[in-house]
């Protein structure tokens, strides 16, 4: 369960996100949909514990992230927009590494580690150096970090950046899957389709607050814009928001 | 800040406009001054005018020692500026490594229709701001202090700066010819292997020549040492004769200075061409060559982690995690290896150094007894500040070399006062083993009682727990993740406000130890029995970790809390 209650981000004057509301129920795939500068990466950032709020609240499975952070943590994967990894360890040493942090058992390191090099294809370069994998590689490697501890929430902020087509399938596939084995994910991407396919529930975020939030049939009715197509939907609440 | 073009710029080198008005928006961000830079610069101006204060005192002491003004200066300015010359080429080529081969513009530059002159020109001036600017916040105050104590009029001022600036420039230069020709003919990966047996090379020929199996009789070798510092007299070399210079120029007359300049000049000159050629030739195919090199590296790491598990078994998970990664990070960077190899070198001469020093003849016991104190001091201090330079260079930036890939700490559950106990851990261990070495080996060479030497190599590990937690907890402080490459952050004022703070450190330790081993030296009446040296030494000690571990603790939360609050 995620639960975010009036949270808002300030830069000084700037107003970054806006006293948001969010509540996400367990086993469900979250889309957070808005433009650039929107606020998703930092209204992300702020639940994996890297940003403090300002105000508000942030709760992962009944933990609040500013009060029991390390308990909060323990529970989530995170995959930033631009995952930066340490370029001098392999793929399976980084990954030691995430579980040694997380408090894998080491007798249970190695099964993890195997399970998600696989599932993310990465096996026959779990061995190379993080410097030489291409941008799609460090993003799936970003991945298997974030799943190598089983958490049980997972952050990800657009996955799809750098993806091939092939990795963007088995992206969606490995969500679906996910989400069916009771992993609760708050996905914030730009690529309206994936959002459209995958989603139980989705909000719009807009200059730091929420525009809509709901399943897709309930912000057609809140929101009066009747098209089966998320993207019209989109763009037309966004253009919408900009005039207001 | 918005940016806005100015004939100004045009007059400012291409490539160094990024790094000057990056320079400017740390000072200025959302157009109102950054406290935290201006605190560092307020230190830093303090630190100068302690320099300022302390070189003027130790000019009046001098002459009061001479009962006269001294008439001649020029074989100390010689003697600062060879140090200044070889920190000057040590760090340019440091610099160099990474600016030139590893920086995060290096994709944008290559790729853009610039010629490679320009891009050398442009990394050349931006090296040169890099390793010269901690030059002028040393060596300004001192070039003061020398103005005002020998009343020099406007010749010192206006051509002394020049002499300085034309003596450094080639060792900028050379430095930089160094780190090209290192990385063309030894790859990174090669590198570091090439450096480590020429250091333990080294190694085994200072051990050879103190038992005397290179030479058969000591006494060749130090009559060798003999001829390379007549060699390098200050008459004959170009340290000398800018050392002359500067004296002359102390004295209202120009002395050598025109040849001087004019003799460094060409060195530039000449440094510049054969770098151009040799960039023209080599750069493009180096870079290929580092490229792809850094594909081929393959290697079974399922093993390396069951060994780390093994090593570190009794270490906590999260803690190994974190060493692990340090060391693997580390010990994988060519840079780091070449500038530890470096450091490790400077601390064989300075054994060696210490193994030829022989005591006062024809003085008293009294006089003998001092000497004893001085050198145990000498071990102390030197030992420490060659350790401190160690830390300067990799336990002070080890917070900010996570880099953009600190997220992965912050998001995972552990707390920042946890991630700098661990960057303490794995500091701690390495360094208290180079200054175990160095203390020890130190004591031997200088002939001490094996009390002494065990006192001082414990003595020795005490400070460098202080050392490297006052790193740690300062590199928190001034932690900087958005660099472009590594060598920007052992060159920034949070570096040199730690190398301040730690020679301060340093001083302060020095106090109880002074006490302890002159009273065991000069009151060996009072201490005769195992049990009264064990408690002088004990209280002495005692009072050291006490200091250190106050300092350490202090820095370490100080650190935390700053980084907290940062993120």
């Amino acid at each position: 369960m995620i639960k975010l209650s009036n949270v808002s981000k300030n830069y000084g004057s700037f107003v970054a996100v806006r006293d948001i509301s969010l509540q996400i129920a367990p086993g469900s795939i979250f889309a957070f949909l808005g433009i650039n500068g929107a606020g998703k990466t930092t209204t992300i950032r702020m639940m994996a514990g890297i940003l403090r709020p300002t105000s508000g609240t942030i709760s992962l499975g009944g933990y609040d992230i500013s009060t029991q952070p390390l308990e909060a943590k323990q529970i989530i994967g995170y995959v930033p927009d631009r995952p930066y990894i340490y370029p001098k360890l392999s793929g399976r040493e980084f990954l030691y590494f995430i579980c040694d942090l997380y408090r894998v058992p080491p007798s249970q390191a190695d099964s993890n580690i195997d399970q998600v090099l696989e599932e993310y294809s990465l096996t026959p370069w779990q061995d190379s150096l993080i410097e030489s994998y291409s941008h799609g590689m460090k993003q799936r490697i970003a991945m298997c970090a974030a799943m190598v501890h089983k958490p049980q929430i997972l952050i990800v902020d657009e996955p799809m950046v750098g993806l091939d087509p092939r990795g963007a399938h088995d992206f969606k596939e490995s969500l679906k899957r996910y989400a069916q084995a009771g992993l609760t994910v708050f996905l914030s991407t730009h690529s309206l389709n994936v959002a459209q396919e995958l989603a139980d529930h989705m909000a719009i975020i807009h200059r730091g607050a929420i525009l809509t939030n709901g399943t897709f049939d309930e912000i057609q009715k809140a929101t009066g814009v009747h098209t089966t197509d998320l993207e019209e939907m989109f763009l037309e609440l966004t253009a919408s928001g900009m005039s207001n | 800040m918005a940016y806005r073009r100015s004939r100004l710029h045009t007059l400012i080198p291409l490539l160094l406009r990024p790094t000057l008005i990056t320079a400017r928006n740390r000072f200025f961000p959302n157009k109102r001054v950054d406290f935290r830079e201006s605190l560092s610069v307020l230190l830093t101006l303090g630190m100068m005018w302690g320099l300022y204060f302390l070189s003027s005192r130790m000019l009046h002491e001098w002459a009061r020692a001479l009962n006269q003004q001294p008439t001649s200066v020029a074989p100390i300015t010689s003697a600062l500026l060879f140090g200044l010359f070889l920190l000057a080429l040590f760090s340019a080529g440091v610099n160099a490594l990474s600016s030139l081969y590893t920086a995060a513009d290096l994709d944008l530059l290559l790729s853009s229709p610039i010629t490679p002159r320009r891009y050398l020109f442009g990394k050349t001036s931006e090296i040169l701001i890099a390793t010269s600017w901690m030059f002028l916040v040393f060596g300004a105050p001192v070039y003061l202090s020398f103005g005002i104590f020998f009343s020099a009029g406007p010749l010192y001022y206006t051509c002394a700066p020049i002499v300085g600036l034309t003596f450094l420039t080639p060792a900028i230069i050379l430095g930089e010819l160094a780190a090209i020709v290192l990385a063309a003919f030894l790859p990174a990966y090669y590198g570091r292997w090439f450096f480590a047996s020429l250091f333990v090379g080294a190694l085994a020929f200072f051990f050879a020549t103190m038992s005397g199996h290179v030479f058969g009789d000591v006494t060749e070798p130090h009559s060798l040492m003999n001829q390379l510092n007549a060699t390098m007299h200050y008459q004959s070399t170009a340290a000398g004769w800018s050392g002359a210079s500067i004296d002359a120029l102390l004295n209202g007359d120009l002395g050598p200075t025109v040849p001087t300049i004019t003799a460094s000049l060409i060195l530039v000159g000449l440094s510049w061409t054969l770098l151009e050629l040799l960039f023209s030739r080599v750069f493009r195919r180096t870079v290929s060559i580092l490229q792809s090199h850094r594909s081929g590296w393959n290697f079974e790491t399922r093993r390396r982690g069951i060994i780390s598990r093994l090593v570190l078994a009794s270490t906590p998970q999260t803690e190994r995690a974190l060493v692990t990664k340090e060391f693997f990070s580390f010990s994988r960077e060519a840079t780091h290896t070449v500038q530890l190899i470096m450091l490790l070198t400077i601390c064989v001469l300075y054994l060696y150094n210490f193994s030829r020093i022989e005591p006062p003849t024809r003085v008293g016991p009294e006089v003998l007894r001092v000497w004893d104190i001085f050198l145990i001091l000498a071990n102390v201090i030197l030992g420490s500040i060659v350790l401190l330079s160690i830390c300067s260079r990799f336990v002070f930036p080890s917070v900010s070399l996570e880099g953009h890939s600190f997220w992965i700490l912050q998001a995972a559950p552990l707390s920042i006062g946890r991630i700098l106990r661990a960057k303490y851990l794995g500091w701690f261990v390495p360094t208290s083993t180079i200054a175990t070495v160095i203390f020890t080996s130190g004591g031997f060479a200088l002939g001490l009682e094996p009390i002494l030497v065990l006192a001082t190599t414990a003595a020795g590990i005490v400070i460098c727990h202080g050392l490297v937690a006052v790193g740690i907890g300062m590199g928190a402080r001034y932690a900087r993740f958005d660099w472009e490459h590594s060598a920007q952050l052992t060159t920034n004022s949070g570096s040199l406000l730690y190398m301040v703070s730690g020679m301060v450190l340093v001083g302060i330790n020095t106090l109880p130890l002074t006490v302890t081993f002159g009273a065991y030296i000069l009151l060996p009446g009072l201490f005769r029995d195992t049990l009264s040296v064990s408690a002088l030494l004990g209280a002495g000690l005692g009072v050291l970790v006490l200091v250190n571990l106050l300092a350490g603790y202090i820095a370490l939360r100080f650190g935390a809390r700053a980084l907290a609050a940062a993120v």
